[in-house]
């Protein structure tokens, strides 16, 4: 695109012409290529689509698309067909001349690309059918299976930018009111208040003033904001120049994880695209507004998240926290006013924008409104990227958007909130989901991130995971963060290696109150709840592994002993093959027996016997 | 103001204070750690944790600014019990080798410690060492024993300015390591804020602990900014370390690398310890006895024939010391006394007198100053913490600095503007900026009424005001612009300044018209301890070379001054040897001695009493701190009683004589200073014209007058020889066009010879400037040049 918009009228112009120009008729193909339906092949689709469009000359007859993620990692390479809406699931290369020859050409729905449910069997043809879809309220995250993210008049397409033009014509102050009044919360993990700072950053003295979009998302196992920059970049983009005209800012940066390659080259892209349509740079619009955006690549350590130390990598410093004694609004980056939000943050303003600040409101609860994405992930059948209404309730994200636990096995917990969230338990699965409840139960919203666990997993060894991530992610700054967390890590490794005393839970308790208290930013401040959500909880599972020396869930490998059960034991003689140090041994069609003094616990006769004769205790 | 409660008593603070200055200005004490006067807040130890009602959980008081209405708790058993807990965590992975540390006794960590009743901590662990070097070898970094409070690298940053360590790695793992090497100027400061001992120095052979030692307070003898610092003596005699604890003014516990590590000259092996005699080349020891009648002998019959005598006295020598070799001299025939100080700070004092500047100054009056002008010194090797306090006007009070120098200055990487004219052309810098005030009407109105003020405004008129030849203009209308709109300017002003008369006329001119000193400040940065001190106590000061070079002066007696460190040495062997008689007094082997007949040793600053005169005006004590005989004092007493003169019952009894004298007066604040006796403010006539440079390259001496006691025939401080050494810099872009890259060997002409050594290319130089760092090797250097000079024109080739 190489035509500047130089007005509102122009651009709803621009608008109109390009829908104009498309039929709704048209067959057309979607196919996602996002992070998820990459790694299970799609970019091989792909190029096996254009390949058989242009040998069957249908390169002018159909659309194809290709877009960022739709959400149902777990059921990709997906494939959309327009306009019907038909939905495919694990599509393969060799589906691809089927699609285009009988879906296509004749209108058959091909039965065997069709999502079925797992536990009913219920096949679906159409993608708003889907359960995993149907019960989301998509409403940031659905325009990223309408367009593709390096073509902007997929953008304009569906409207975009007209929120922009609306706010340009709008009174700065009404902008933040509006924002205010939405009661936006950061969805980066703080749940701060947006409009709260947009109207503090406004407010302050200083030039010149920053707006940031904070892109590290850092919490591993996330991927909503990688999502939506390499999927719908121009979204991001909007609510930004919206932002920095509220807020009377001219520069921004976006500050990207270093791992998010595609994230980096689709936001230049947009960019770019931007910059030479007039939609950033110099008089935006015609309005006399200039804002232009920077993108910069982040520093590596998931503390790079936190605004202080964010800051200080944008100014080339190492990326450590500092102390506040001033809000970042008055003094943040170079010592200027500042507004950093997260890329989801930015991506609902133009959605405020356009239906207005008691629209948003009217979605939600109480204190939490709109909608939020969730990354679902862990022992769950559909993993993926979900977006539901705040106060949608544990169970139904779980159970029925996310399809129930994998295998049919048993629900235990439910950790929110990334590395340093809490683990919530059956008991709490209706609760509402939203930054308030989830407080209350001893977890947080954090960026959304969901690990669902089954009764396979241990508690105690789940929390030594996560402080074992935790401490060694920690900037090493401040002492409780520092030291507390080696010490948590420390009690917590002898705990599930057989050495724990009875102690210890009350010491993990006073630490980890002292470090939630004392911690200088909220990496160390929130970095307990994993130990301590999963004492308050399953403190049970702990005193088994103090007192009695054992593993419950029979995961922590020094306190679990493997024996055959006599009972099942056929002789296969399998386990003793299997075996790598000869633990397991036996006569053939007799009962085996496993020493427990060779035995590594590795488990590979537990996998191997099809029996079900190895106990673990 | 802003009102809060405080523990239930209500307190006054100013807004913008934390909580913790509150408290602490209202005395009330919360536990601090990391926390220290001169940095900024930290915030790692959270040990300062206190209630505040409206949070809902503790906010470290040292970071949370105090606001209006809060109410503060800071004792409680709660806070108690997690400050016990942060504090066990800290010990967790101290290692408990305190009777081992060089900190034992004034750890604050035992101290809080103790305060906190940790009698035993509830975990274990071992900090591993990493065994990564330090930036600097005058220092050790105990790894295991640091308690990451931070405070070593936001010293390096806020206070020196440099960026050479940080705390590295992550978690448990995380550590004090270099990560600019070539940033650190081993100032120490580091060391200095260290609240355990997990940063000690490695100078001195022999540690002494705080209740082995004995620490005498003194004046830092080498160079005239006055600091305060406190030597650390093992049995009355050997300086095991030098330390800085009390937070005195000039220097409010800061040193440079001089004076931090530049003590163990006092401990060399080389020192003089008996006199000698120069016999047909021999060197024959004699008794002090037989010293004195020489030197008392040869002086009196030279007087006596109506020759003269000439005394060559160190800037670095004590009031007492000067001003005895005054009472000689006055006491023959014919004599002068010459010093180094006549170079810089002599030129600085007249043109100040003649114009009616007063020569003393506050330094604190920098952090009054919006924009400070720094022209012609590095502050890196002379009067270093000036540099810190600019530092501390830019943090924190925004103020903005323009550099003029033709070299890479220590503050041109925090400068607004970095003006680089040639050597010797500063005088058309600050014509054209006074010309610029002039043209714009935003000079001081009271410059007006001035004597002189027609005449340089007539003559700056018929300037450009414009930027002169070879200075970037937008960089000269930013430096402009940040004077113009100052309120308050300050201008400091070193040696490359002085060094030409035109150049430090016109500096002076700018100065009162832009409303200075009333409106700021302008000084001299004072290179030697003592320099102002000799300016002011001899009458009609010579230069040395005009003793060396002036026939009738038939004698000269040098005074711990070595002249081949500052002149051409051919020269000066050459006038010594048509003199009937040269003694030398100081306390380690120099190259004069080679010339003299008698050689009788002196004692270093730690072994004598008296007082310095610093750069400001201010007196400093010099304290005795090592046993034995103050032996250059002495011998100058006894050659007085020789002489006939009158003699002293110590230093004191001479301080006192100069007192009486109406040489020093008491401030405000009852501290003793030099009188001031400046007259009415006038502008000097002329300052307008600037020397043509025929020369291919202008060569800047730095380090010239320098402290022979730290290298002269020998190195005679590792402190100061592990980081300094000689070096010749030069510039990416004239290296270029000569081919030349670091390390190659070049060949240097000037009117008097030629001498080779190795260049370095180095950022931040002017073109066609050359800049020389001496250290020990003066005399190569030297002599290429025939005349005394602060820059010289060369040639260069590769050799
Ligand atoms: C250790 C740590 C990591 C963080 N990482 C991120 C991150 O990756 N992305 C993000 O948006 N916010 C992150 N945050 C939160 C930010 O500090 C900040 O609150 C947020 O970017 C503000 O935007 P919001 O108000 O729109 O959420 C992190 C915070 C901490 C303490
Ligand atoms: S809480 Fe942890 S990550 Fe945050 S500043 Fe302290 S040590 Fe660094
Ligand atoms: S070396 Fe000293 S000052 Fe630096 S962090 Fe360690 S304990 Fe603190
Ligand atoms: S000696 Fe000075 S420059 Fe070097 S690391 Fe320490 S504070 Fe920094
Ligand atoms: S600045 Fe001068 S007085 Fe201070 S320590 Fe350095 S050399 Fe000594
Ligand atoms: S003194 Fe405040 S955090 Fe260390």
């Amino acid at each position: 695109m190489t035509i500047k918009i130089k007005s509102f009228g122009e651009l709803k112009e621009l608008q109109e012409k390009i829908k104009a120009g498309r039929d709704p008729r048209k067959p057309g193909i979607t196919l996602c290529v996002g992070t998820g339906c990459l790694a299970h092949g799609a970019m091989k689709v792909a190029d096996a689509f254009r390949e058989e469009i242009d040998k069957r000359g249908l390169s002018v007859k159909i659309d194809f698309r290709k877009t960022g993620c739709h959400g149902f990692c777990e059921r990709g390479p997906m494939v959309i067909i327009s306009p019907e809406n038909i939905f495919y699931q694990h599509v393969k290369v060799e589906d691809v001349g089927d699609i285009l020859e009988k879906t296509i050409l004749k209108g058959e729905v091909i039965d065997g690309l069709l999502y079925a449910n797992p536990q009913s069997g219920e096949k679906y043809v159409h993608e708003d059918e889907v359960p995993f879809y149907k019960l989301q309220t998509r409403t940031v995250f659905g325009m990223n299976s309408k367009v593709d993210p390096k073509n902007m008049e997929d953008y304009l397409a569906v409207d975009g930018y007209s929120a922009l033009a609306k706010a340009l014509a709008m009174n700065p102050e009404d902008i933040v009111r509006e924002v205010v009044t939405a009661n936006l919360r950061g969805r980066g993990g703080g749940g701060f208040p947006a409009g709260r700072k947009w109207e503090e950053t406004s407010k302050a003295k200083g030039s010149p003033k920053y707006v940031i979009c904070n892109a590290d998302e850092g919490d591993p196992g996330a991927y909503m904001d990688r999502s939506l920059l390499e999927g719908n970049p121009h979204l991001v983009l909007e609510g930004m120049i919206i932002g920095a005209f509220a807020i009377g800012s001219s520069e921004g940066y976006i500050y990207v994880r270093n791992e998010y390659p595609l994230a980096v080259e689709n936001i230049n892209v947009a960019i770019k695209q931007a910059r030479e349509a007039g939609l950033l740079g110099e008089n935006i619009l015609g309005s006399g507004f200039s804002f232009d955006l920077k993108v910069n690549r982040g520093g590596g350590a998931f503390v790079c998240g936190e605004s202080s130390a964010l800051f200080a990598s944008l100014e080339g410093r190492a990326g450590e926290p500092r102390a506040k004694y001033v809000h970042a609004t008055e003094k943040g980056l170079y010592d200027k006013p500042t507004n950093l939000n997260n890329v989801e943050t930015w991506a609902n303003v133009p959605f405020i924008i356009q239906n207005g600040g008691d629209w948003y409101a009217g979605i939600g609860t109480d204190h939490s409104k709109g909608t939020k994405i969730f990354s679902l992930v862990g022992k769950i059948n559909n993993t993926g990227l979900v977006e539901v209404p705040m106060g949608t309730s544990m169970r139904e994200i779980v159970f029925d958007i996310g399809g129930g636990i994998l295998n049919n096995r048993k629900f235990k917990a439910i950790q929110t909130g990334g590395p340093s969230g809490g683990c919530i338990p059956e008991a709490y699965l209706d609760m509402p989901v939203d930054y308030d409840e989830l407080t209350k139960v001893g977890s947080m919203m954090g960026s959304g991130g969901m690990i669902v666990m089954d009764e396979g997993t241990c508690m105690v060894d789940l929390a030594r995971y996560f402080t074992n991530f935790l401490a060694s992610e920690s900037c090493g700054k401040c002492v409780p963060c520092r030291e507390g967390l080696q010490r948590m890590r420390e009690i917590l490794v002898d705990i599930t290696e057989g050495r724990g005393q009875e102690a210890d839970i009350e010491l993990l308790e006073s630490l980890g109150a002292s470090i939630k208290d004392g911690a200088l930013c909220a990496l160390g401040s929130s970095a307990p709840n994993p130990v301590l959500s999963t004492i308050r909880y399953f403190r049970d599972e702990y005193e088994a592994h103090i007192k009695e020396k054992r593993c419950p869930a029979g995961v922590c490998k020094a306190l679990i002993t493997y024996s055959v059960d006599p009972a099942k034991c056929t002789g296969c003689t399998l386990c003793a093959k299997v075996c790598p140090v000869g633990a397991a041994t036996g006569e053939k069609k007799k009962v085996h027996a496993i020493d427990p003094d060779k035995c590594t616990r590795c488990g590979a006769c537990k996998e191997s016997c099809q029996f079900d004769a190895i106990i673990v205790r | 103001m802003i009102r809060l409660t405080i523990d239930g008593k209500e307190v006054v603070t100013e807004e913008g204070r934390t909580i913790l200055e509150a408290a602490r200005e209202n005395g009330i004490y919360i536990p601090t750690f990391c926390f220290h006067e001169k940095l900024l807040p930290i915030g790692s130890c959270r040990l300062c944790l206190v209630d505040v009602d409206g949070y809902d959980k503790p906010m470290t008081s040292c970071t949370t600014p105090a606001l209006d209405g809060n109410n503060v708790t800071t004792q409680s058993d709660h806070l108690f019990r997690m400050r016990q807990q942060f504090l066990q965590l800290i010990l967790t992975s101290h290692p408990l080798d305190c009777p081992q540390c060089d900190k034992g006794g004034e750890c604050q960590l035992q101290n809080i410690s103790y305060e906190h009743k940790i009698e035993k901590t509830e975990y274990e662990a071992v900090r591993i060492d990493h065994k990564e070097a330090y930036p600097t070898p005058l220092i050790h970094y105990w790894e295991s024993r640091c308690v990451l409070c931070g405070r070593c690298f936001h010293a390096c940053r806020e206070i020196s300015g440099r960026e050479a360590i940080d705390i590295v790695g992550n978690g448990f793992e995380s550590r004090i390591a270099a990560v600019n090497k070539d940033d650190c100027i081993s100032c120490g400061e580091c060391l200095s804020v260290c609240p355990v001992g997990a940063l000690t120095e490695t100078l001195s052979p022999v540690k002494s602990r705080i209740w082995q030692s004995e620490r005498i307070d003194t004046t830092c003898p080498h160079c005239g900014f006055g600091c305060q610092l406190t030597l650390n003596v093992l049995d009355g005699k050997t300086i095991t370390k030098v330390v800085t604890e009390k937070n005195l003014p000039p220097n409010n516990d800061s040193l440079c690398v001089r004076g931090r590590f530049g003590y163990d000259f006092v401990n060399a092996e080389e020192r003089i310890g008996a006199p000698y005699r120069n016999l047909d080349g021999q060197k024959k020891t004699v008794s002090n006895e037989d010293a004195l009648a020489f030197t008392a002998e040869s002086l009196k019959k030279l007087s006596a024939a109506g020759k003269g005598t000439g005394f060559v006295v160190s800037p670095r020598a004590t009031n007492e010391e000067i001003y005895l070799v005054s009472r000689i001299a006055a006491s023959l025939n014919n004599s002068r006394v010459a010093s180094a100080a006549s170079y810089h700070t002599g030129k600085a004092a007249a043109a100040f007198a003649q114009m009616g500047i007063s020569p003393l100054y506050d330094y604190e009056k920098i952090q009054t100053c919006q924009t400070i002008v720094v022209a012609g010194a590095d502050l890196l090797i002379n009067n270093h913490l000036v540099a810190n306090k600019v530092r501390e006007a830019v943090k924190l009070h925004g103020a903005r600095i323009v550099s003029i120098d033709p070299l890479d200055n220590s503050l041109a990487r925090i400068s607004s503007a970095h003006l680089q004219p040639l050597p010797g052309q500063d005088a058309a810098v600050f014509n054209a900026l006074s010309g610029r005030l002039l043209k714009d009407g935003r000079y001081s109105k009271d410059a007006e009424t001035l004597e002189g003020f027609a005449g340089i405004k007539q003559s700056l008129e018929a300037l450009s005001a414009e930027a002169p030849v070879g200075i970037d203009a937008a960089l000269f209308d930013k430096a402009y612009k940040l004077i113009a709109d100052a309120e308050n300017v300050c201008v400091i002003f070193g040696s490359g300044i002085t060094g030409n008369e035109e150049g430090l006329k016109a500096l002076l001119n700018f100065s009162i018209l832009k409303g200075l000193p009333q409106k700021g400040l302008v000084m001299p940065v004072a290179l030697q301890a003592n320099a102002l001190g000799a300016v002011s106590l001899i009458e009609n000061m010579a230069a040395t070379e005009e003793l060396l070079e002036n026939a009738d002066i038939a004698s000269i007696f040098f005074y711990e001054d070595d002249p081949f460190q500052y002149l051409n040495g051919g020269m000066v062997k050459t006038s010594l040897a048509a003199k009937e008689f040269v003694a030398v007094c100081d306390i380690l082997p120099t190259f004069v001695m080679d010339s003299a007949g008698v050689v009788v040793p002196s004692a270093a600053f730690a072994e004598k009493e008296g007082s310095f005169i610093s750069g400001n005006g201010s007196l400093g004590a010099v304290n005795k701190a090592c046993k034995g005989p103050s032996a250059g004092f002495d011998f100058l007493n006894a050659l007085l009683g020789r002489l006939g003169k009158k003699t002293y019952a110590s230093a004191a009894a001479v301080t006192e004589e100069i007192r009486l004298s109406g040489l020093l007066e008491k401030d405000g604040n009852g501290a003793e200073r030099l009188a001031v006796k400046a007259g009415k403010l006038s502008f000097a006539t002329g300052g307008a014209s600037v020397p043509e440079n025929a020369d291919a390259f202008q060569l800047i001496f730095r380090d010239i007058f320098k402290n022979h006691h730290l290298a002269d025939r020998g190195i005679y401080s590792k402190g100061a020889s592990s980081v300094q050494s000689d070096a010749l810099r030069i510039s990416p872009v004239d290296a270029r066009e000569l081919g030349l890259s670091s390390g190659d060997v070049v060949v240097l002409t000037a009117d008097a010879g030629e001498t080779a050594c190795p260049v370095v290319v180095k950022n931040g130089i002017r073109k066609g400037v050359l800049e020389c760092v001496l250290f020990s090797k003066h005399n190569e250097m030297l002599s290429i040049s025939s005349r005394m000079a602060k820059t010289i024109g060369v040639t260069l080739r590769k050799a």
